[in-house]
């Protein structure tokens, strides 16, 4: 039997900066300040850090435990990994399974909105963007006030709506003669597929890691850099409601008029809307981490390192994207031109654009901010191809070329598809509801049951203690057992309640849904097909995974008894 | 900016400010482990 070369991470800080970076993403910069803003402003955060203490930091911990146990018990697929901790239950395997089979799938339409940014940051390098003149001011009906640019914000909503190719099918590739050409975007495209895989290719520490250690920081220096301009950027124009203050409190002022923090605290959607942003943001609960983990060596300190990672990117989102987003908009816009344009692809690429044409220097911090997003969305594209890899290779003993290539098609005809699919983004919002949405809930709370209720919360506690430097608090345990699943499943139920009618709804009336649908059956079934011959081939093999796990227990045991 | 609005932004930003300084410190003073760091250490004799 070929033996594979067991990978690891380098060092303690490369694993964190790797698994910060697969959940710091556009979700943070862009998707909370218009969450926090549209939801209650400061009343939005006390949901949000009752989700942070219940569900981010139990969930994450209980994925860095999971992983390295598997790790250590030479498992790096969720697939092995769940069936590992369910005591070798097979079917456990498919649960696992899952766990390659979305990242996989969200990476399909993560690597083309990772193309938009990076193609946003060639078009401000090149100077294409901030020389457009689409800052023609044109004054909102029925007022005269000057700095209503809403001409302008339209003008910049029909650019992007133009260079996604959200005017028409195929319209990323088609020139106007009906040949083919290749348009920045499809450019950008297959450069992110290339440096992707790539990445992936370098493998663990040459790769992922090294990227990351570079990736991150730099980060982590463009959005200071952002900050800065934001903090320092004098008023543009002498009226009422248009200073930095006047932004802050845009987002940050707990009441508005005739709604009180008690109205937004008593209201389901709020607290649906902060679960939902703190539960996508800190990417738990579809396999990630669990399968980041499992490269630990067995003497790292994963309680602080998964702490470090989750607050990390919090670090991100509350504090450098809750004061650089907002008031600029504000200051130059309005909060009347702001106020429609909260969601996360009108925030990024219609409203900040306009504001950095108004600033000085803009093409430069144009640059900066969009170069931040693409660090951000590759540092987490990469953590959706490794899982896929994992498995293929663990599971079915392929080379990590074949992997890799296997692994590179599905995305490859899933970014195709958005490419091609591209009116209205019709076909990425399908996909990012069906995979990055409900797949993700599905999957988050089957691992927390199997985590809480089979593997058990004393043995979490152990694993996370193990070359721990940190204490991790004895109530972790119980949160997890008795409380993160149901809160999971209480604000899910809600959620799905929201969301989800509305959904099956248009996959009876629109065939291009019923399309991508059926692609992401068949792509299920493949990864099924792969966990079939992957059990098959362990039993084969010998590779028991009922004895693996009962030694694993006894073991346990033994150090548990030598311990007291 | 009202008076709400400064205590939630400053209890937010602060919180998270402050977790995220003693983690970076926690990890930053770490002691290395060789076998972390990819030397191997020697078996004994």
């Amino acid at each position: 039997m070929k033996t594979r070369k067991k990978e690891n991470w380098g060092s303690q800080l490369g694993v964190i900066l790797a698994v910060a970076g697969s959940a710091v993403g556009l979700g943070n910069f862009l998707r909370f300040p218009g969450q926090v803003a549209t939801h209650g402003g400061g009343a939005f955060m006390i949901p949000y850090f009752i989700s942070f203490l219940l569900l981010a930091i139990p969930l994450s911990w209980s994925e860095w435990a999971l992983g390295r146990y598997g790790g250590r018990c030479g498992f790096n697929s969720a697939a092995g990994i769940f069936s590992l901790a369910a005591k070798g239950r097979k079917r456990w395997a498919y649960v696992g399974a899952l766990g390659a089979y979305l990242p996989i799938c969200i990476s399909m339409y993560y690597l083309f909105v990772e193309a938009w940014c990076l193609a946003f940051a060639i078009q401000y390098f090149t100077g294409i963007l901030a020389s457009l003149g689409l800052n023609v001011p044109s004054f909102l009906p029925g007022t005269n006030g000057p700095g209503l640019f809403l001409g302008s914000g339209e003008a910049y909503s029909n650019f992007f709506a133009s260079f996604v190719g959200a005017n028409a099918n195929g319209s990323l590739y088609q020139s106007a003669d009906g040949g083919f050409t290749l348009t920045p975007l499809l450019g950008c495209s297959i450069f992110c597929l290339i440096l992707n895989y790539f990445l992936i290719y370098r493998g663990i520490t040459k790769g992922i890691e090294a990227f990351c250690k570079v990736a991150m920081p730099l980060l982590l220096i463009c959005s200071l850099i952002i900050l800065f301009r934001a903090l320092t950027l004098p008023n543009p124009i002498d009226q009422p409601g248009r200073t930095f203050l006047d932004g802050l409190g845009f987002m940050w002022n707990p009441t508005r008029p005739g709604v009180t923090i008690w109205d937004s605290l008593s209201n389901p959607e709020v607290w649906v809307a902060a679960t939902s942003q703190i539960f996508f943001s800190v990417s738990v609960g579809f396999g990630l981490i669990v399968t980041y983990s499992s490269y630990v060596r067995e003497t790292d300190d994963i309680a602080l390192s998964g702490l470090t990672a989750t607050v990390s990117n919090e670090f991100c989102e509350v504090v450098i994207a809750g004061l650089m987003i907002i008031p600029p908009a504000i200051m130059f816009l309005g909060a009347q031109a702001v106020e429609g344009n909260l969601d996360t692809f009108s925030l990024g690429f219609n409203v900040l654009p306009n504001v950095f044409e108004k600033m000085p220097c803009g093409q430069f911090f144009g640059f900066i901010f969009f170069f931040l997003l693409f660090l951000a969305a590759v540092t987490s594209s990469l953590s959706q191809v490794q899982p896929s890899v994992a498995l293929l290779e663990e599971g079915m003993a392929y080379g990590r070329n074949v992997s890799i290539f296997i692994s590179a098609i599905f995305s490859t005809i899933g970014t195709l598809i958005l490419c091609h699919y591209s009116k209205a983004m019709f076909a990425l919002d399908t996909f990012d509801f069906w995979v990055g949405n409900f797949g993700i809930i599905f999957l988050a709370i089957l691992q927390t049951y199997l985590i809480g209720w089979i593997w058990g919360t004393p043995r979490m506690i152990k694993e996370l203690s193990g070359g721990a430097r940190i204490k991790v608090p004895f109530f972790i345990g119980p949160i997890m057992k008795y409380v993160s699943l149901p809160y999971l499943l209480i604000i899910s139920g809600f959620w799905l309640y929201q969301n989800s009618w509305s959904r099956f709804q248009t996959i009876a009336e629109e065939p291009l849904a019923r399309m991508i649908v059926g692609f992401l059956v068949l792509t299920a079934l493949f990864y099924g097909y792969v966990t079939w011959k992957t059990l098959k081939r362990w039993k084969e093999e010998g590779k028991d995974l009922v004895r693996i796990a009962r030694e694993s227990d006894e073991e346990w045991v033994i150090k548990n008894k030598n311990q007291k | 900016m009202t008076i709400g609005g400064w205590i939630c932004m400053l209890f937010a930003i602060g919180i998270v400010s402050g977790l995220f300084t003693w983690c970076c410190f926690k990890v930053l003073t770490a002691p290395v482990i060789e076998e972390s760091a990819g030397k191997k250490t020697p078996p004994a004799a």
